[in-house]
């Protein structure tokens, strides 16, 4: 059997094993709702459901004591974020519960642990307390604090689910410097470009940097893969931008058959690459295990992100602990190491284990086997065999 | 050459285990959510404010009321001999 009909059968199966996590993860969580509800409080009992998203029950001991359980979602910044309330007659809040959130852990102890939630409790449904979003994690802070608004609002009655948030200004903006970005890397990878395509490359390699990491902090990573293909963006998201870019970064590498994002766009790639200019440093050579180890460990990571439903549990990647200071003490040594590294080999992170990576030589993969698309050295190696 | 390709390895190594580490902890907190099902809960009787368990650490259970040890310090002066 040939090396290439190898790689076919890895690919199909490897697009198999995403197929059945993703199925696995669905049937894990059916019927999840009611075992939340028992898990807030063993001091419920009798839940049923009066209307979508309201339960009822009363406290245990006192069936005359009614308890209204509300449960609501809004978008975070990694898809959506579930809180519920519990409410007594007398329209008090009693307790608050974090159900379900696809944002990465380190924003939501950041947020809990300034008791952005724990803020409500003992509050009336009327009369909210003013809650603060925390700095840093405005997103996902701000997501809790809606939540659990709407849960109240849905207890009253008052709530109308099928009401849609609307794209915001900063959005529309964020989305069209992004598109701005790629149409001018198309632009200079493009025979229309007279100029220095090097210096061209590595501005715009530095304008990205600027703008994507440092300012918006909407560098795509595996976890948008793992969104983009789970659907988690159709309930809603805190923000688009890092969704936008991957689309537009796919859109351009299928029409134009270039990977244009790693190569003139990535913000971290920016980073790795500046460093590496210092010492002029050659890209490192990568053997053909660690390629395949890297790609074993990108499909694992999809799959069970995929799994869990939790997009987040994919990043691995140290881009939100160097543009955000953001992340684990494990994200910061390898932000460390990575940065050190970048003085002595190009672009070590990009060449050795980015996740990114390795979606795009898969998909470069499948590419080829697209008729009306080949690459034009497959072409050649397909005559090769004819002859 | 021989040095660059050792230092490449153990880069590798060390890239290899930091990312393994960091979605061993991400997974690990996901089967520990699903597991307890409810990820952070807090009530009325005790707020969490004054010890922030996130990350599925909390259940039902270590919230329920009564559990609390706490310190009534006028109990405590009631039996105490302040004149010595």
């Amino acid at each position: 059997m040939s090396r290439k009909r190898v790689e076919q059968i890895l690919a199909l199966a490897s697009i198999c094993f995403l197929f059945a996590a993703w199925f696995a993860g669905g049937v894990r969580s059916k019927g999840e709702i009611l075992e939340q509800i028992k898990n807030i409080s063993s001091q419920i009992q009798g839940v049923t459901q009066i209307r979508p998203q309201v339960f009822e029950g009363y406290r245990r001991g006192n069936p005359s004591e009614k308890l209204y359980i509300g449960i609501a979602g809004h978008p975070s910044y990694g898809g959506l974020l579930q809180v519920a309330i519990v409410v007594n007659s007398n329209q008090t809040i009693e307790r608050v519960a974090l159900l379900q959130d696809t944002d990465t852990g380190t924003y939501i102890t950041k947020v809990l642990g300034n008791g952005v939630l724990d803020a409500f409790l003992g509050h009336k449904t009327s009369q909210f307390p003013q809650v603060d979003a925390v700095s840093g994690a405005t997103l996902t802070s701000t997501a809790m604090i809606k939540g659990v608004e709407k849960a109240a609002a849905s207890i009253h009655g008052s709530f109308q689910p099928k009401e849609k948030d609307a794209f915001s200004k900063e959005e529309v903006v964020k989305a069209a410097a992004t598109l701005g970005l790629f149409l001018t890397a198309v632009f200079i990878s493009s025979r229309f470009f007279r100029w220095n395509k090097k210096y061209a490359r590595l501005g715009l390699l530095g304008v990205s940097t600027v703008i994507l990491g440092g300012l918006y902090g909407a560098q795509f990573s595996l976890s948008s893969f793992v969104l983009l293909l789970s659907g988690g963006w159709t309930k809603g998201l805190g923000s688009y931008t890092s969704l936008i870019c991957l689309i537009l970064a796919l859109l351009f590498f299928f029409t134009t058959r270039k990977n244009l994002y790693c190569a003139m766009i990535c913000p971290f790639g920016g980073v790795q690459e500046g460093l590496g200019r210092i010492t002029r440093c050659s890209p490192p050579r990568k053997r053909e295990w660690m390629k395949w180890s890297a790609r074993l460990f990108t499909l694992f990571a999809m799959g069970m992100a995929l799994y869990f439903r939790n997009a987040s549990n994919a990043t691995y990647e140290p881009f939100g602990m160097v543009f955000s200071f953001i992340g684990s003490d494990a994200l910061f040594a390898l932000t460390i190491l990575i940065l050190l590294a970048s003085l002595f080999v190009r672009r070590p992170w990009c060449t050795l284990f980015c996740p990114v990576t390795c979606v795009f030589d898969f998909l470069a993969f499948v590419r080829s086997w697209v008729p009306f698309n080949r690459e034009p050295w497959n072409e050649g190696r397909k005559k090769e065999v004819a002859s | 050459m021989r040095f660059k390709l050792n230092f490449i390895l153990i880069l590798f190594v060390l890239f290899a285990g930091l990312c393994g580490y960091e979605l061993n902890a991400n997974l690990m907190a996901s089967a520990r959510n699903t597991t307890q099902s409810v990820r952070y809960v807090r009530s009325i009787e005790n707020p969490g404010t004054a010890n922030p368990k996130a990350d599925g650490k909390d259940n039902a259970d270590q919230n329920s009321p009564g559990q609390t040890p706490g310190i009534d310090l006028d109990e405590i002066l009631k039996h105490t001999d302040l004149d010595g």
